[in-house]
């Protein structure tokens, strides 16, 4: 294996290692419950605000980073022993953020019209909680004769850009639907379409212990060439000009579409459910790509070989030949195919009572389907109305097996211009050793509505 | 009650992201607060795992001091360990030193050709003198040719008329021309002296023109001058002229003669056994044979000398105890022979063996040490020899152990006390080595590791019993016929974990037998042993964890 083959082996398995600082994927519960921002249009498409007209500020009209883990400090805190016994067998950190770039909705008679273009970044790491045990346990305990599972371990990276079309629409007085269509410009892209590890210590009589690694690795890359090949400055140079700049924006040979679909049916002026289907689609990467891949990855380590010694190489040469030897079991076949991955679908479910006309309850569910599993939250919230120019909201919500997770959503509005600023987890501050999860999402619109626009339903109270 | 409830809300909102920012942690991510009980984590790890054949270990490379030879018909080892050489050189067997030597030379006019007023003006005088080569006493130079030098002729005289002096030097030549020197003396009746250089360097001087037939230097003159005719008929006059030559800072290529008889004394010498030297003293063996060891003293000539080798000292030494214990050999006095032509090297070998010494009596795990010390004797017993030597040629003499693998031992002892720390030993809360010896020899070893205190007091040691680490292979008629398999888990906890925290010295002894008993058996290079090792430590995660702090 060439030094350069060696680099990406290390740079590789260093992205896969990167799983151990991961974060959690975005909820938006508390946006999909506030039903005075906008932008919960773009989490359930059936949804119509009350106002008339609404543009995003380019840029600040929505700011939005969130994270999750699989586990808090508070959880390792609590028994580092029992620790991954806390997890499932193969766990996400997620950290998501987008940006609005551009936001505009408005009312046609009944209908409403939305255009947005949102830049979205997102990392999954997946890591299995064998790897928590292999460090906690050892190889020598109970995992001796056993295989130690680092299936699972894997990045899925992307970053892409959505320029999306919404349209909703009420179908009967009661009902609403609407859809998105969004054309998806790829940027860059990490996916890990296979990874399975096992490391088994063999506990025979007859043997020193030996250590055998076994699996395989199929991951694809787009757009991070310079990072393979150590060509970042290069690369930024690149970015600098306005012809790198233009092809950067416009130029990928990546695409991919995707839709959003959504209904709110309000049962009575108190009573409505609502539900939603988001990111179903995905993108084809064709540019820049490179994929590495190896079927078959096999090594078997029995120590090392006293001969080494003896010939007056010593522990440097030893040392090289494990690296060498762990090189060629992990050497990864290079290739540029195209390949495509999918979005991360999420499904919506709420329901809201509204008991007053400024005070609402609701409930809603969550699941994201991350390959190989599917991830529920369920939350409910309290929103209030409580002037004409501030809201608030705020919620509970269980979520990654974690029950400290407190929403708070604040709402103002001088004149036209709203400002928002919501979260699903705000202990996360307060409480960073218990938290699991966190987000934050705030941003600027310019707003024109009807007087009832800060009013949830006409009801007499 | 609407307007009630709004009007709270708001104060209730305030005081709650209040009492939240009042609640803020302090104490984030800290280590420390993690709850490690019971953390003891067990890691298993192979140390090594490695095949050795006796070339492994030791080096088929006979610039080493240590070394093996393999018989390639049947594979059989030799163990040979070697001394010092010792040169004598060319320059020290012919010794050439410089040379200065002056001879005056007297002629009356008398017996110039011509008589009377018929007196010629001009006319010449030949002869010749002959120089004596001055040397150590006993040698006797046919030939030198000279890589260097210089050879340096002064002509002095007080005549009182001009004079030419032509030299030739017939014994002296350079592509077969003999060396030549022209001297002029002006003649106005003072001493006056001339000096001319000859440069030696690819002369050949041959030594054999005189009349003792060696050692001497013919130098030929030829004198030529003018008188002015004098009106009183010829003059009665001696004339002296004398001629000095020297010899300085002469180099050979080569000599030919009789070198003399001369003596070397060797400064004594040891060798140092190295399988021997973790041998204790005391009781270290039960039976000890080495079949057919030798010590070989071994001459490597290409000097035209005959050389005669005198053995002054042979021993065996324990350094730790000082005991010298001779190894008597029935002659000490050994000839080698030489080299008969130029250009040629003979080797030689003086062996000394159990067949003219008592070697195989002495040598045990106790010669630690071999001293020798000899004498070399040139043309030890021969008149008018016919020596050579080239500058680059000398005789160089080494003495080598050899000894055979064809050994019966039975509970040979061999102990080595290290060094010993190990800074992580408190982070170790057991430890388990295993290890697998495929043992293709036909040794067996017994071992037990001793723990000591810097006081050197034994405090413990890791073996509860002496184990056979390694079971010797099968053996049937002097030969393996299998290996045999040995697996042994060396267990270490509790108070001999805690023992070795203050062990600041190891004492690894071990007992090695041959198979059945002490059977001689032959060692053959195609003998290995298979050797695994792995550990399963438990670690302590507390101080793990405080050590990643």
């Amino acid at each position: 294996m060439g030094p350069n083959k060696m680099k990406k082996t290390l740079l590789l398995f260093g992205l896969l290692l990167l799983g151990c600082f991961k974060i959690d994927a975005q909820s938006n519960l508390t946006l999909y419950q506030s039903k005075l921002v906008p932008q919960s249009t773009t989490i359930n498409p059936g949804f119509i605000p009350k106002t008339n007209v609404n543009i995003g500020l380019p840029v600040i009209s929505g700011i939005s980073f969130s994270f999750a883990n699989a586990f808090s400090f508070n959880d390792v805190k609590e028994g580092i022993v029992d620790f991954p016994d806390r997890l499932q067998p193969v766990n996400y950190l997620t950290f998501e953020s987008s940006i609005d770039l551009l936001h505009i909705g408005f009312r046609v008679k009944q209908s409403y019209l939305s255009l947005s273009i949102q830049e979205k970044i997102s990392a999954v790491y997946s890591y299995p909680s064998d790897l928590f045990r292999l460090v906690i346990d050892g190889n020598g305990g109970e995992f001796l004769g056993q295989t130690i599972s680092l299936d699972g371990f894997g990045i899925n990276f992307n970053h892409y850009r959505e320029y999306a079309v919404s349209y909703a629409r009420p179908i009967t007085r009661k009902l609403t639907i609407g859809a998105r269509a969004k054309y998806l410009y790829g940027m860059e892209n990490v996916y890990t379409e296979q990874s399975e590890l096992g490391i088994t210590t063999i506990d025979d009589p007859e043997q020193n212990y030996p250590i055998v690694i076994d699996g395989k690795a199929v991951i694809h890359t787009s757009g991070i060439n310079a990072v393979f090949d150590n060509r970042i400055s290069e690369y930024m140079d690149t970015l600098s000009s306005v012809d790198g700049l233009i092809n950067y924006n416009t130029g990928k040979n990546n695409h991919g579409y995707g839709v959003d679909i959504g209904f709110n049916y309000e049962l009575n002026k108190r009573l409505s459910f609502s539900a939603a289907i988001n990111d179903f689609g995905s993108i084809t990467w064709n540019d820049q790509n490179r994929s590495l891949k190896n079927e078959n990855i096999n090594f078997r380590f029995e120590g090392i070989d006293f001969n080494e010694f003896i010939s007056g190489g010593g522990s440097d040469t030893a040392v090289q030949r494990l690296l060498d030897s762990l090189n060629a079991a992990f050497a990864l076949e290079e290739s540029q195919e195209a390949y495509t991955t999918p979005l991360t679908p999420k499904v919506y479910g709420g329901v809201r009572f509204n008991f007053t006309k400024n005070q609402a309850i609701g409930a809603t569910t969550f699941f994201q389907f991350v390959p190989g599993s599917i991830r529920p939250a369920l939350s409910l919230s309290y929103e209030i109305n409580a002037r004409k120019w501030l809201g608030f909201t705020t919620n509970y919500t269980i979520m990654s097996r974690s029950y400290t997770n407190l929403g708070v959503g604040l709402v103002a509005r001088v004149r036209a211009i709203q400002m928002y600023l919501l979260t699903d987890n705000a202990l996360a501050v307060m409480f960073p050793n218990g938290a699991r999860n966190t987000s934050l999402r705030f941003g600027f619109n310019v707003i024109f509505g009807r007087k009832e626009s800060y009013t949830f339903a006409k009801i007499r109270t | 009650m609407k307007s009630a409830l709004l009007k709270r809300s708001v104060p209730l909102v305030v005081l709650t992201i209040t009492i939240f920012l009042l609640a803020c942690e302090k104490d984030i991510f800290n280590v420390n607060d993690i709850n490690k009980d019971g953390w003891n984590p067990q890691f298993a790890l192979p140390l090594a795992s490695s095949k050795l054949t006796i070339s492994d270990l030791i080096p088929k490379n006979e610039t080493t001091d240590e070394f093996i030879v393999v018989d390639s018909s049947t594979g059989a080892i030799s163990l040979n360990y070697k001394g010092d050489i010792f040169s004598i050189t060319a320059s020290e067997v012919a010794q050439i030193p410089d040379q200065t030597e002056t001879q005056s030379i007297n002629f009356d006019l008398d017996a110039i050709p011509g008589t009377g007023v018929e007196f010629q003006a001009t006319t010449t005088k030949e002869d010749s003198i002959h120089y004596n080569f001055s040397v150590s006493e006993g040698v006797k130079i046919s030939s030198i040719s000279f890589t260097q030098g210089t050879l340096e002729l002064t002509i002095g005289t007080a005549l009182d008329f001009e004079a030419d002096i032509n030299i030739t030097m017939s014994s002296l030549l350079k592509d077969g021309i003999p060396a030549t020197l022209n001297f002029t003396i002006a003649g106005d009746g003072t001493y006056q002296s001339s000096t001319q250089q000859v440069d030696l360097s690819d002369y050949e001087l041959d030594m054999t023109l005189g009349q003792l037939g060696y050692n001497e230097l013919i130098i030929e003159y030829d004198f030529e001058f003018t008188l002015p005719v004098p009106a009183e008929g010829r003059p009665e006059e001696t004339i002296t002229i004398d001629l000095s030559q020297g010899f300085n800072n002469l180099g050979f290529g080569n000599i030919v003669g009789d070198l003399g008889n001369q003596v070397f004394n060797l400064d004594k010498d040891s060798i140092e056994i190295s399988l021997f030297e973790n041998t204790p003293v005391g009781d270290n063996f039960d039976a000890f044979t080495i079949t057919e060891p030798a010590v070989n003293i071994k001459v490597l000539s290409n000097i035209g000398v005959p050389l005669g080798l005198n053995i002054v000292e042979l021993n065996s030494f324990e350094p730790e105890t000082q005991t010298n214990t001779p190894i008597n050999l029935q002659s000490n006095q050994f000839l080698v022979d030489a080299p008969t032509q130029p250009g040629e090297t003979k080797e030689s070998t003086i062996p000394i063996t159990g067949d003219n010494s008592n070697l195989s009596e002495v040598l045990t795990p106790t010669s630690k040490v071999i001293t020798y010390a000899f004498a070399a004797e040139l043309n030890p017993n021969t008149q008018n020899n016919n020596n050579f030597v080239n500058s680059d040629a000398s005789i160089d003499i080494r003495a080598e152990i050899e000894l055979p693998l064809e050994v019966g031992i039975n509970n040979w002892v061999l102990q080595d006390t290290l060094d010993f720390t190990l800074s992580a030993i408190n982070q170790l809360t057991s430890a388990n080595l295993r290890s697998i010896f495929s043992n293709g020899f036909p040794f067996g070893l017994n071992v037990q590791v001793y723990l000591l205190d810097s006081n050197n007091v034994l405090i413990d040691s890791l073996i509860s019993t002496e184990t056979s680490l390694l079971a010797a292979a099968q053996v049937v008629n002097s030969e393996v016929v299998a290996p045999t398999v040995s697996t042994s888990n060396i267990g270490l906890a509790g108070t001999t974990l805690a023992s070795m925290d203050k062990t600041e010295k190891l004492v690894i002894r071990a007992e090695l037998s041959t198979a059945n008993n002490g059977e001689i058996i032959k060692i053959y290079n195609h003998y290995e042993l298979g050797v695994k090792l792995g550990i399963v430590a438990g670690l302590d995660g507390n101080s793990l964890l405080n050590g990643a702090e």
